[in-house]
């Protein structure tokens, strides 16, 4: 992630400021223009996931719970699209998975004792689906802390892989 | 202090040295008449699990199989194929061989009773 440089966010320097959530958006949203054809911010864009500091201001105002910013992978192939979370500790009931239109929210909590004193400990993560997926076919599985959410592609987007030979 | 006492490293031997090795998060908690370590090892199927006790030492080495198909071809990948291992001295106060050890959800659950030696007693006053 690169913060955005101040003289193009609009926000005076030096000064004790209020961030709106928008601005908040802005500072974090930047990508340097040179990296557009790095593959890993395509990536970034093309499924949008939600950036990591931006959860974490959210956790330093929430003190009563201890947030966790989980290791989230994609994956691909014929059929499917593949979102991959490292959970370790949850129970199944502990862990939701929401649609909110074209987002898929992977949330959770569950109770921790630490040296005796109970906690909660949570975790978010969200991505924002493809425009070619069958969205009311989506599948969880949560296997040895690992929560698998399965999105099936549309059949047009399966057709429309067509192998180029020579 | 009993705390440091088993989570105290004993010097590395080369062995240990190799890379690829990942120390796993670990928590240890004091309960009466037994310590519970829980280790996170996400992606860990029980049966990738090894524990072996070398004398006083708890050697923990597992493979995380998280198994993807080959097929799954890599979008975004913020996770890492790792071979956990961690290494715990056991103190005195415990009980080496009733040790216990459960699997769930990627969260190992060590209990380690504490010896008889050095439970509290009740004595009774006649």
């Amino acid at each position: 992630m690169i913060l955005c440089p101040w003289h193009e966010t609009g926000i005076k320097k030096g000064k004790t400021i209020t961030l709106t959530k928008e601005e908040i958006m802005k500072l974090v949203k930047y990508r340097n223009p040179l990296r557009k054809f790095d593959l890993w911010s395509d990536f970034d864009r093309f499924f949008d996931l939600s950036p990591h500091s931006f959860s974490r201001i959210g956790s330093i105002l929430d003190w009563g719970t201890q947030s966790e910013q989980p290791a989230l992978d994609l994956y691909a192939d014929e059929s499917n699209y593949y979102i991959q979370v490292e959970i370790p500790g949850y129970d199944r009931k502990e862990i939701e998975v929401e649609l909110e239109r074209d987002r898929l929210v992977l949330k959770g909590s569950r109770q921790s004792t630490r040296d005796g004193v109970e906690s909660e400990v949570t975790f978010h993560r969200s991505v924002t689906l493809p425009e070619n997926v069958n969205a009311k076919a989506i599948g969880a599985r949560y296997k040895n802390g690992i929560l698998t959410v399965t999105v099936p592609k549309t059949e047009a987007e399966k057709a429309r892989r067509i192998d180029v030979k020579n | 202090m009993k705390m440091n006492e088993l989570a105290k490293q004993p010097p590395k031997s080369e062995k240990d040295n190799s890379q690829g090795y990942y120390r796993p998060h670990y928590q240890i908690e004091e309960q009466e008449g037994e310590t519970v370590v829980w280790v996170e090892l996400p992606g860990v199927a029980k049966d990738d699990l090894n524990l072996t006790l070398e004398k006083r030492d708890l050697i923990l080495v597992a493979g995380a199989s998280n198994h993807r198909p080959e097929s799954w071809k890599v979008l975004h990948r913020e996770s890492a194929d790792r071979t956990y291992r961690l290494r715990l001295h056991l103190g005195n106060y415990l009980d080496c061989e009733a040790i216990e050890a459960d699997m769930q959800n990627g969260v190992l659950a060590l209990t380690l009773p504490k010896a008889e030696a050095v439970k509290p007693r009740k004595i009774k006053i006649k």
